[in-house]
């Protein structure tokens, strides 16, 4: 990548969190404007303070999960899902601190949290309320999996109690109407409150209804080695999108568009030019083990493209690297197919690993594409077949040290890694210690919740 | 390192919530200006 496009990312990178911080603290910067109501206790007004910041927070979080391609381009979704989720901890603390710092110095009765009782007025019924749509929806969000609660569902409910997380705190603010105390002020939280619906009509309306007007249809579902099935999809009366390789895509099957049951697949071909798709998915939950049963002519929706984890956006290195685990090969193969497309000359080298050889999926594929390119393969094998000559067990640091070389330089050689996120860990740390810069190493991590 | 930046900009994000949120209610509740 030139500095010059590195650059221009990183500006991008640090504009949109200087939004972010702007839009979250707007709301106490609006409190300190004049006309103030009259001041009260230093711990009453700090978990005021700590309260709005929490609720802003709330609302921005629909803004990081709405999808828009120009807030995702310079980190890739996987990373604005990973603040998603970090940030969400924090505002939750945040709302969490409000009101203890009313109760410990009595400021009010814990009674008031009954919210049946006659004497607890509507504001903090709301504020009650709020707070436990938040637990639920944290609780739901950290444990899911121990939890045992499938992945459509937990979307379902995840919508449902952050929209009333939000609402209901909104409904508390306007109840106790103390920092909205003039008409401008009012006009603030009104346009967090249209911001906010207007981000609710936009996923769950818009978006959809854009999705069933560009529909497609299954052309062949294809088994693959390692338990995958190829899906292979062409658009149904419209042009598709174009996309670049490694990106991926939410799909819809079995479902409509409105009922929010999408889930994230990268690419496995390369841009065909005719919107033809192709997504290699392995059979690991209840949606993927269903993918065998999609029929020919079936429509399938795809919200894409989605990611920065693509060779396209490094148009001036000197060579790639690519390292992938299990099914992670698919966004490699992706890019893989796109430079054999371009008759690219550049050295590449694959480190691919996994159970053993006939479960390594797309295979055939790659060795193929290896007569068509300047490529090397290296496959790291768990259960080697007897005789092997290869790499055995994981990928490890040494692994790296035989095949990476040091003359590799800053800037010059982009590493792609893909795999399960033990494996992704491992990599990028042991890249890190071997000196390789942060800035040249890409990951996708698809395992979002 | 991704995840340890990440950390950090949260973490730095949260501080300075706070620190704001302090100033805030310091001039607020007339322990300072």
């Amino acid at each position: 990548m030139t500095m010059n496009n590195r650059l221009k990312r990183i500006l991008q990178g640090i504009f949109w969190i200087l939004v972010y911080l702007f839009l979250t603290l707007l709301p106490v910067m609006v409190m300190f404007l004049p006309p103030r109501p009259p001041g009260r206790e230093f711990i009453r007004e700090l978990s005021v303070a700590l309260g709005f910041v929490g609720l802003a927070m709330m609302a921005l979080q629909f803004a990081l999960t709405a999808r828009f391609k120009t807030i995702k381009a310079p980190y890739g979704a996987d990373v604005v899902y990973q603040f998603h989720r970090q940030i969400s901890i924090l505002a939750f603390v945040l709302i969490l601190i409000h009101p203890i710092l009313l109760f410990v110095p009595q400021i009010h009765p814990i009674s008031i949290l009954n919210i049946f009782s006659p004497e607890t007025p509507w504001r903090a019924r709301f504020a009650v309320t709020s707070l436990l749509a938040l637990c639920g929806l944290i609780v739901m969000a950290l444990w899911r999996k121990p939890l045992k609660i499938e992945y459509t569902r937990w979307r379902i409910w995840h919508g449902v109690l952050a929209t009333a997380a939000v609402a209901f705190a909104m409904l508390h603010v306007l109840g106790v109407n103390w920092y909205i105390n003039v008409p401008w002020k009012r006009l603030l939280w009104a346009g967090y409150s249209i911001f906010f619906v207007g981000l609710l009509l936009y996923t769950r309306v818009w978006k959809p209804w854009q999705l069933l007007r560009t529909p497609y249809r299954v052309q062949e579902v294809k088994p693959e080695r390692g338990g995958c099935w190829s899906l292979i999809l062409q658009p149904d009366n419209h042009a598709g999108f174009d996309f670049q390789p490694g990106q991926f895509a939410w799909i819809t099957a079995f479902s409509s568009p409105f009922k929010d049951a999408e889930h994230p697949f990268s690419f496995s071909n390369a841009p065909a030019g005719d919107g033809r798709l192709r997504f290699t998915i392995k059979e690991l939950g209840d949606f993927t083990r269903r993918i065998k049963e999609l029929k020919p002519g079936d429509v399938v929706y795809v919200d894409g493209p989605y990611g920065a984890f693509s060779i396209d956006r490094h148009p001036y290195a000197k060579e790639f690297v690519f390292i992938a685990g299990g099914v992670g090969i698919t966004p490699v193969v992706s890019m893989l197919h796109a430079l054999a497309q371009r008759n690219d000359p550049r050295p590449l080298l694959l480190i691919y690993g996994g159970r053993d050889l006939e479960s390594l999926t797309l295979r055939d594929e790659i060795e193929e594409l290896q007569g068509r390119l300047n490529l090397k393969v290296v496959y790291v094998l768990e259960n080697p077949p007897e005789g092997w000559q290869g790499e055995k067990g994981y990928i490890t640091r040494e692994v790296l040290d035989r095949w990476l070389l040091p003359e590799r330089r800053k800037n010059q050689t982009e590493i792609f890694i893909c795999g399960p996120i033990p494996m992704m860990n491992a990599v990028e740390d042991a890249l890190a210690r071997m000196g390789f810069f942060a800035g040249d190493v890409h990951s996708e991590r698809f395992d979002l919740v | 390192m991704r995840s340890r930046l990440m950390t950090a900009l949260t973490v730095a994000i949260g501080l300075m919530i706070l620190l704001i949120s302090l100033l805030f209610a310091a001039v607020q509740s007339g322990l300072l200006g």
